[in-house]
């Protein structure tokens, strides 16, 4: 009886084919691998698949290239059906394996399909090894079968923690342990199989052996070059995927300047580097005007057109002298490294604007914008990145303030201002919530009977800590931060309130701020507010400045329009300190102009005196009525009844007082009774 | 030409070189580069026009299809070594001006030069191919005279 382990006689060419797929082969399983348990829960199950698909083919290459590399002087076969389910059990076993420890979250789950994939690769063996047809008698030894699926199972178990866990070293610790786990099952595996009676009829025949082996190194060739190129492709995309949301992080989506965040960094890069260098830099912040009706006029996309040509115009201008960013809306943001620049800070400052202010031809229109500019220069006003932020912004709000068009450069009164402006506002809006605002009222004289025909509304504001404010004060303030609004629709609501309760020939005067005529809902606020006090529409006047008319916005036009039709009278206040064009009077509905107080404070200035007759004759002559305001005297008011002012408003007749306070003669009470 | 698909559009505008180029032979090198450049661009954008030049002052009108033209007037407004610029007229029009002229030099007539062809025309009105004619040569000569 000849008795023979396989081990004595390997071809050992097929023997080193088998271990560089198994190793290579491995390497890309266990890549694969890595990337299952990285993958979201959608993608486990695909990168689990490729994974399952190069281990297994790694399994059972290896194991079919030694077994040809073994030979035997007696003829060998492979049954095919066991061969193919060797090999859809190895797939099969180790997909499934690798996609269970993929839940790394859990390690009873890790380890649990690391042991799966060792029982996969030991149940491709055997069955590997029950396809092995030989003519000669088998005996298999049970202890090393036993030992060598320990050995798959605990290698394959530390293969799937290496996955789980390492930081470092990952894919070489987990390659060798998966390596190892194919190996030892397989020469384990095959100490415990011996033939006995070998039959010498007719060996097998060599060079077929030697052709399948190398049709199934060139199918497990292309296996690890697919695996390969997934690698380098995947780590292509991820990289170009990476990199856009980088991108898109640092950018702003829609001019393509970087954003807030990314000028931030580079800000604090800049002063880093300053500490060093002793450089200066100076940050300018950027405010379009008027964006806002813009935006409203023509639509969003023409002003989104017009803020990525605001950024390619800075840019321009910039020529790489500095960092422009859009830090959102309509604001921008230059920071200037002092050894770049060339020019002086306000000639450049002064540049931009006049760039940007350029107009802009969008789709057919021709939009104009103008643009603020804050400075700020760092060291000496700003040692950080926020702090010097924070001074732009302080300083482009006195630009801002100061009109278009116009920069300011950062100091720190500017501060103290901005802080006075702060507590300002803080407390307006303090006193709005605690209704604080309250009407006054100043009768209005009729020139040719000396009776009262109404009185002008007047917002008078008393502030527990301030003490009384003057509107001149407090309305700027409301009017940029659009608290107008609501005290506007107040004030309107009480003086309609407390005139209905007058009699009817009295009218009540109302100032409307631009700001509110600029509300597409304002006519309809002012029609409802009538209907709910009971007062007349034509008892009330509404007071606008010329500003209102100069700004010649669409919803402004409309709306007085809207006003006039529905009965309400416009009057054009302070008339003769402004433009004063006539063809305001004409192309807009004015019932009313009044003539501003400074005119009558020197009755005896004969330049005075003839204006005021002319612009009284014209608004006689033309259908619109003229009132004389800052009657103070007498003689003022002689003199403007007999210019033909028919209405007349001034301490001589009456000053503002509380509803409470309005003489009887004004609230038509029974003369008779009062004086009896 | 499919030009005719999209509306045509004239603008017209005036603009200074900035301070100290006026008179030195800086201006003039720059006005020889913004003649050539706006040649070149003008040619591949499908769009004519004219400029005239004084004392540092430029006026200019430019006409073709409205992106075309806007992308152009958008790149001027770019251009930093002009300042002061004005916008004298935007809008639709329904023949062009100086349909064979890329941009025709109308201040010196040595040169102006028809695109591929010889030297001609001493006169503005000359350069002209419509009927608005008259009207841009009266806003180009009250545009001189208001910019000298």
């Amino acid at each position: 009886m000849s008795m023979q382990t396989l081990m004595t006689q390997h071809d050992f060419g097929l023997i080193a084919l088998a271990l560089v797929i198994c190793i290579s082969g491995s390497l890309i399983a266990v890549n694969l691998w890595s990337r299952a348990a990285a993958a979201t829960a959608q993608n486990k199950p695909h990168w689990s698949f490729l994974a399952g698909m190069a281990g297994g083919a790694s399994v059972w290459t290896t194991h079919f290239i030694s077994m040809l590399g073994h030979h035997l002087e007696t003829p060998v076969s492979f049954d095919p059906e066991l061969t193919i389910l060797s090999i859809a059990v190895a797939i099969v076993g180790v997909s499934s394996g690798i996609f269970i420890s993929a839940f790394v979250g859990r390690i009873e789950l890790t380890i649990l399909g690391g042991a799966i994939v060792g029982a996969a690769i030991s149940a491709m063996h055997y069955v590997g090894m029950a396809a092995y047809r030989i003519d000669a008698t088998v005996l298999w030894n049970e202890g090393l079968v036993a030992l060598s699926i320990a050995c798959a199972v605990l290698a394959s178990v530390a293969a799937a923690l290496v996955v789980r866990n390492a930081k470092a070293y990952k894919l070489p610790i987990g390659t060798l342990l998966f390596v190892a786990a194919i190996i030892t099952l397989h020469f384990t595996g095959m100490m415990a199989f011996t033939v006995v009676d070998i039959s010498t009829s007719s060996p097998s025949d060599v060079d077929q052996f030697n052709a399948m082996a190398s049709a199934i190194a060139i199918c497990m060739l292309l296996i690890i070059g697919t695996g390969l190129s997934t690698r380098v492709l995947t780590d292509r995309t991820d990289a170009r995927a990476a990199k856009r949301l980088r991108h898109q992080a640092m950018h702003d989506m829609m001019t393509g300047l970087p954003n807030r965040r990314h000028f931030h960094e580079r800000l604090a890069d800049t002063f880093r580097e300053a500490k060093t260098t002793h450089a200066g830099v100076t940050l300018f912040m950027i405010d379009l005007d008027d964006f806002k009706t813009v935006n409203d006029a023509l639509g969003h996309a023409i002003g989104d057109e017009l803020l990525r040509r605001v950024g390619d115009r800075l840019e321009a201008v910039l020529d790489g002298r500095g960092m422009c960013a859009r830090f959102g809306g309509d604001e921008f943001a230059v920071a200037l490294p002092k050894t770049k620049i060339t020019i002086k800070i306000d000639e450049l400052a002064a540049l931009i604007i006049e760039v940007l202010s350029r107009p802009y031809l969008i789709e057919g229109h021709v939009v104009e914008v103008g643009a603020s500019i804050g400075i700020v220069c760092a060291p000496e006003f700003g040692s950080d990145a926020n702090e010097l932020i924070q001074n732009a912004d302080v300083a482009l709000y006195a630009a801002k303030d100061a009109g278009r068009k116009t920069y300011q450069t950062f100091h720190p009164d500017l501060m103290a201002e901005a802080r006075a402006r702060r507590s300002l506002e803080a407390d307006v809006r303090r006193g709005l919530a605690r209704d604080e605002f309250a009407v006054h009222f100043q009768p209005l004289k009729d020139s040719a009977s000396g009776q009262f025909c109404g009185a002008e509304a007047l917002v008078r504001w008393n502030n527990a800590e301030r003490g009384p404010v003057s509107p001149a004060e407090f309305i700027p303030l409301m009017e940029r931060t659009g608290l107008i609004k609501q005290l506007g629709e107040r004030i309107l609501r009480m003086a309609c309130e407390v005139a209905a309760t007058w009699p009817a020939t009295m009218h009540i005067s109302v100032n409307v701020s631009p700001i509110q005529l600029e509300s597409p809902s304002f006519a309809s606020f002012v029609f409802a507010t009538l209907e709910k006090t009971g007062l007349a529409a034509s008892r009330l006047e509404l007071e606008i400045t010329e500003t209102t008319l100069l700004i010649d916005s669409q919803t402004t036009v409309k709306t007085l329009g809207d006003l006039h039709r529905g009965g309400v009278r416009i009057t054009l206040d302070d008339f003769g300190t402004g433009f004063s064009s006539m063809t305001y009077l004409v192309r807009h509905p004015i019932s009313r102009l009044k003539i501003d107080k400074s005119f009558f404070n020197a009755p005896n200035d004969a330049v005075s005196k003839s204006l005021v007759r002319a612009i009284a004759q014209f608004g006689n002559n033309i259908g619109i009525a003229v009132t004389a305001e800052g009657i103070e005297t007498d003689e003022q008011a002689d003199f403007a009844a007999h210019c033909g002012c028919c209405v007349q408003q001034g301490y001589f007749h009456a000053r503002p007082m509380p509803p409470a306070d309005l003489p009887h003669d004004f609230l038509g009470v029974d003369r008779t009774q009062s004086a009896a | 030409m499919s030009e005719e698909q999209s509306a045509m559009y004239r603008v017209l505008y005036r603009s200074r070189l900035r301070d100290g180029r006026n008179h030195s032979e800086g201006g003039d090198a720059i006005l020889r580069e913004i003649l050539l450049t706006s040649k070149r661009n003008n040619a591949a954008a499908n769009l004519t026009g004219a400029l005239l030049y004084l004392n540092g002052t430029f006026v200019k009108a430019l006409e073709g299809p409205g992106n075309a033209l806007e992308q152009r007037f958008e790149a001027i407004c770019r251009d930093h070594r002009q300042t002061d610029l004005e916008l004298i007229d935007f809008d639709t029009t329904s023949e062009r001006a100086f349909s064979s002229w890329a941009m025709a030099d109308v201040n010196r007539h040595s040169r102006c030069e028809r695109t591929g062809d010889h030297p001609i025309g001493p006169r503005l009105d000359a350069l002209l191919d419509c009927e608005d004619a008259a009207v841009l040569v009266a806003r180009f000569r009250q545009q001189l005279g208001a910019g000298s």
